[in-house]
């Protein structure tokens, strides 16, 4: 992919910034991104090469972008103040950004769904089951493209959580040969 | 606590004797927030103060916390806040904030929470040199046990939920300090840095974010928290690190053997102006006092002891200068008080070796 900045070297900057509900997407090469002021070579935070880039993106100032950009229906946080700082409000706001989010993390995380610990309130058969399936689709997806680095990740993920589910199952089963003379009592 | 905290060592200054000493000292935190408030940004100070409450509340129930203390950011004076800083306590942001922020530690200081930062979370555990596993099952013990009382912002999609989108999923950080003279000297820290930044780990200065490196000491820590589990992030980490950790031995090899001269006019020069020089700013001293370090870890210099050196390192900090002097001092007086500090102490060392 070419830069969109100097339309000659290949882009290794991935940007997406969404406007009036309009995905805007900008690539751009290791020396445009040195003559707009980011450093690549130090690690720069999110924020920083939004509030760099975000003129020459929509080339429009920040009041009149976003006019119609959803907002948080709890913390009241605009899409345009998130993008500016770089912030979200409240946990809500990951429902609420949720598509612009999952550009993000594409570009700034190693992919765009959790892998690591579970809160045990969370633990339970339903949320293992939507992530097992969750996980071998995208196990499916690396084997065909021949990421297989990601491969062993997902397997072991999967080994994990497969042994989770069977380990919540016979816990469940036993509790519940637990409580039935207790229900038979009452 | 704080008078008491700078009679001793951190903890991640006690080094192990005989060990390389490259890793100075591991740092892991975890971000978390609660569900029930919004995140601290967007807090009013009553939800500030109740996260703190609870918060607090809930750390009765963590073994690591037992005997933790919490320090109210508002009451601690400007000198106090710096030294917590010094003490890798705190980040600089958290203790410059007016909003209700709290800090909860333990008088070791191995074990901390800071409660308000930019999220209602973030536990560390600090060990000495290279101990990502032993300091991961910590924190992950405590988190296990803060989640006991607490209702954590969490998604199955996105995970731990947390302010920035750069620490979502795992909220884990792990950073490693390295001291790194030789790599440095070579001009080739540049190199590192660029290489580690493609495949996602970040070096940085002494304090983290946005810090100048000083004294050749630098952060090594993970970038990614989504799309990767904790032992996938510590397994990548510990694997670049210890790359980092042979390159930097083999080029101290290669400059003793190349360079022996150069190296020890270096570390010597370096000792003779902090033996004598009347006004030593922060940024000097650590410089120069990395050097000897550096001297002492290639075996051309045993005048003072490793143990001194790197106790003046955090002691020569300008919180650290004042507190010691007992008042506060200005930039001039505490760069006059450094230097004392130094000749001191590095004048008793050598006339007893």
């Amino acid at each position: 992919m070419l830069c969109s900045l100097c339309k000659k070297n290949e882009a290794t900057i991935h940007y997406t910034e969404v406007v009036n509900n309009q995905v805007k997407k900008i690539d751009i090469c290791d020396q445009c991104a040195k003559s707009k002021g980011i450093n690549i070579e130090l690690p720069f935070s999110f924020s920083d090469i939004l509030t760099a880039l975000s003129k020459e993106i929509t080339g429009l100032e920040p009041a009149a972008k976003g006019r119609r950009a959803p907002s948080c229906q709890v913390c009241k946080m605009r899409l345009n103040e998130f993008l500016k700082s770089g912030r979200l409000g409240c946990a809500h706001c990951y429902e609420t950004f949720a598509d612009t989010l999952q550009d993000i993390m594409r570009n700034i995380q190693k992919g765009v769904t959790h892998m690591g610990k579970v809160p045990a309130r969370f633990f339970d058969a339903e949320s293992t089951r939507r992530r097992i399936s969750q996980i071998e689709k995208e196990l499916r997806e690396a084997v065909a493209q021949e990421r297989y680095e990601e491969c062993v990740h997902l397997r072991d993920e999967l080994k994990r959580l497969k042994e989770a589910k069977d380990t919540r199952n016979a816990q469940d089963a036993k509790e519940a040969r637990d409580a039935k003379p207790k229900a038979d009592n009452a | 606590m704080l008078e008491r905290m700078i009679q001793k060592r951190p903890p991640w200054l006690v080094a192990s004797p005989g060990v390389p000493a490259i890793a100075i000292s591991t740092r892991i935190r975890l971000a978390r927030n609660i569900e029930a408030f919004p995140f601290p940004g967007r807090c009013s100070d009553d939800q500030r103060r109740d996260v703190i409450s609870a918060v607090t509340e809930a750390a009765k129930g963590a073994t690591a916390l037992r005997t933790a203390q919490l320090l109210m950011i508002e009451a601690l004076t400007p000198v106090d806040k710096q030294l917590l800083v010094e003490r890798r306590l705190a980040s600089p942001e958290f203790v410059r904030q007016a909003a209700p922020a709290a800090l909860l530690v333990t008088p070791d200081e191995t074990c901390s929470i800071m409660i308000n930062e930019e999220d209602h979370l973030r536990m560390q555990v600090l060990r000495p040199e290279l101990h990502i596993d032993h300091a991961w099952s910590s924190v992950d013990e405590l988190d296990t046990q803060l989640e006991e009382s607490l209702q954590y912002a969490y998604s199955s999609r996105f995970g731990y939920l947390t302010a920035c989108p750069t620490n979502v999923g795992t909220g884990l950080r792990v950073s490693v300090m390295l001291h790194l003279p030789a790599l440095v000297h070579e001009h080739k820290i540049g190199g590192v840095i660029s290489a580690v930044g493609k495949i996602g780990i970040a070096v940085r200065g002494f304090y983290g974010e946005n810090s100048e490196a000083q004294g050749h000491l630098f952060q090594v820590s993970n970038q990614v928290t989504l799309g990767r589990g904790e032992s996938d992030i510590i397994r990548q980490l510990q694997q670049i690190v210890g790359r980092i950790i042979d390159h930097e031995a083999k080029l101290r090899e290669t400059l003793i053997k190349n360079a022996p001269h150069q190296i020890r006019n270096d570390v010597g020069r370096a000792f003779g102006t902090l033996k004598y020089a009347e006004i030593l700013t922060s940024q000097e001293a650590t410089e120069l006092l990395s050097v000897l370090l550096m001297g002492i870890d290639l075996h051309v210099f045993d005048e003072i002891d490793r143990a001194t050196v790197s106790q003046l390192m955090i002691d020569t900090q300008p919180a650290h200068v004042q507190i010691l002097c007992g008042k506060e001092l200005t930039t001039e007086q505490r760069d006059l008080e450094r230097a004392r500090i130094i000749r001191e102490r590095l004048n008793t060392r050598a006339d007893h070796a």
